[in-house]
């Protein structure tokens, strides 16, 4: 090979090495660092207890304004051939945005909370009004859970209710967590996050 | 037409290529392997990474000068900005530092919370990068636009450190603090479950299999627990040893006109704690339930005073650490609390006793935004 093929040769060998490292190990670092799709939750959040099947929605369409009164239905159904009886508690709590400077946000004030005795017979489906006969604040964030208990409350663990604070706040038992059913806000939006980014000429 | 030298020059070109490729360990498919969590104790710190956000310099100022001007000189520092003139910032805030920093410039907003970003889990080998397992989303994050640049954080970090370190996002909701592990086994707090289940899992046992898979570890998720990340109220030194926090034995160190008692609130006055201190019986048997689960575990139990404000999120603790130790030398970097001098000693005192020298951090400023020491730095590597 006399020198000019060998430089040919040699130049072309190193412009497709180049080429081909950069494309493939730009795609790897994409696929190492996650380009894998995130598995999808779970839409309707559900609470089994007792046999019985029991999801969360809203009762009206349309977003829940500051102000407006929730309402919520709960559906329920029986997977067993027999009547059934289960106890539910549904309660909504709310959290407000947290100092910028805070490590995570308060925790959770409970607003409302309701325990029912639900009845259904042999494989029916029913669905349950809950009325939260609450307000709600603005600037808030809610959440709505189900859960299921075996008797009636009998002590009241929500003296902080309205105090903007939440002094001694339920501990948070494994058997006494609920299933997140529903979640919504009254904060208003916020400006996109693209807008936020630091511009170079304050550098 | 295209000549022999040009095809030849292609082929080799293509065959160095496939052998450069092979060099960097890339798998091919699926999601590449990673490692077990990175335990908390054992081995010297040997690569870490704070956040330093302008707004929050009140606060994190006095710990950063004290905890990375403890730090050995080969010890690096990845200082996650969100432009320059924030690096600049904190590096003049600095006093003398011997440990090397390294500027990652995000371009975008993030708070000064590093820990709860990601978790770290070992690379699988000595050329095997290290892994940041990202949660799937922040709380918070559609209301809260810092936190929604934290989301980004962990990409941003495996970009820039590449490829060395690399990222993955997990299906699961979670804070880097809610998890606390030692050599042998993950501590997890009880609200990651709530988080999940009905939501990214469908059984609390899936919740239980997911993370034994991805942590590589014996998992123990905590039947009851102060509500709040794991670091505030319990640490692993090794030897199956345990440290958790004790009200009561941190009341003894309160004067007793602002303890307060079942039925009034302490003093709200008392060293910024909102609704002041709570040594109620309910939040005694949170921390003495944590204590039972890792006796039951098998775990010796050393119990530590602490403080837990009536909020649920303020806390004066001494379980929030960083810990080094190699050989006979076992290191803690400690929270201190001005105002609190006589709790502050007791604290030392055990640590003392386990045999660690401490290295004393100003938390002051820091512990009214309910994080402290530990959740201001996360640890990328150890020895």
């Amino acid at each position: 090979m006399n020198t000019k093929n060998f430089v040919t040769v040699a130049t072309v060998a190193l412009g497709t090495a180049t080429l081909t490292v950069t494309i493939f190990l730009g795609a790897t670092i994409e696929a190492e660092n996650d380009a894998l799709p995130l598995a999808p939750t779970i839409a309707r959040p559900e609470l089994v207890a007792s046999g019985v099947k029991m999801t969360l929605a809203r009762s009206t369409e349309g977003e829940f304004r500051a102000g407006a009164t929730p309402a919520f239905d709960l559906q329920a159904v029986n997977t067993r051939a027999e009547r059934t009886e289960v106890r539910v508690r549904i309660a909504m709590t709310a959290v407000a945005p947290s100092s910028p400077l805070s490590r995570m946000v308060v925790i959770p004030m409970e607003l409302w909370r309701e325990e029912r005795a639900l009845v259904l017979g042999p494989n029916e489906t029913k669905t349950f009004f809950f009325n939260a006969t609450t307000n709600l604040p603005a600037n808030k964030v809610f959440s709505v859970t189900m859960l299921a208990v075996d008797s009636p409350a009998t002590a009241t663990d929500s003296a902080n209710k309205g105090t903007g604070l939440a002094l001694n706040p339920p501990p948070l038992f494994l058997s006494r967590m609920g299933i997140e059913g529903l979640t919504f806000s009254t904060v208003p939006p916020v400006v996109a996050l693209a807008s936020l980014a630091v511009p170079r000429s304050a550098e | 037409m295209i000549g022999w030298q040009k095809v030849l020059g292609v082929i080799l070109g293509l065959l160095a290529a496939s052998a450069i490729l092979s060099l960097t360990g890339n798998t091919s498919k699926g999601r590449p392997k990673s490692g077990s969590i990175l335990p908390e104790c054992g081995g010297r710190l040997r690569e870490l990474v704070i956040h330093y956000e302008p707004s929050a310099k009140p606060i994190v100022a006095m710990v950063y000068r004290d905890f990375l001007g403890a730090l050995a000189r080969d010890v690096v520092v990845h200082v996650v900005c969100p432009g320059n003139a924030a690096y600049e910032e904190f590096r003049s805030l600095l006093g003398a530092t011997k440990c090397q920093f390294s500027p990652m410039l995000t371009r975008h907003p993030i708070t000064t919370w590093s820990r709860d970003r990601w978790v770290a889990l070992a690379p699988v080998s000595k050329s095997a990068p290290a892994t940041l397992w990202v949660p799937r989303g922040e709380v918070a994050e559609e209301i809260w636009p810092a936190r929604a640049g934290d989301e980004r954080v962990g990409q941003d970090l495996a970009w820039a450190l590449a490829p060395l370190v690399r990222a993955h996002r997990s299906d699961l909701y979670f804070d880097g603090g809610d998890f606390l592990a030692d050599d042998k086994r993950v501590f997890i707090v009880p609200r990651v479950l709530q988080r999940n289940l009905q939501r990214t899992v469908s059984s609390r046992e899936v919740f239980l299999a997911t993370l034994q898979a991805e942590l590589q570890r014996e998992v123990i998720l905590l039947n009851e627990a102060p509500d709040h990340h794991a670091g505030m109220f319990m640490a692993s030194v090794g030897d199956n040893v345990m440290l958790v926090g004790d009200p009561r034995l941190g009341m003894e160190y309160v004067p007793e006109t602002v303890r307060g008692h079942a039925g009034k609130a302490g003093d709200p006055g008392y060293m910024n704690l909102p609704g002041g201190p709570d040594f109620t019986p309910a939040t005694q048997r949170l921390f003495d339930a944590v204590a039972a689960q890792c006796s039951t575990a098998g775990y010796h139990v050393v119990r530590m005073p602490i403080v837990p404000g009536r909020d649920g999120r303020t806390y004066l603790t001494y379980l929030n650490v960083l810990l080094e130790g190699t050989g006979g030398q076992r290191v803690v970097y400690l929270p201190y609390y001005r105002g609190a001098e006589a709790l502050n000693a007791a604290a030392q005192k055990i640590w003392i006793d386990l045999g660690y020298s401490v290295r004393l951090v100003d938390c002051t400023a820091v512990y009214p935004h309910y994080g402290c020491l530990h959740c201001l730095v996360n640890v990328l590597r150890r020895t």
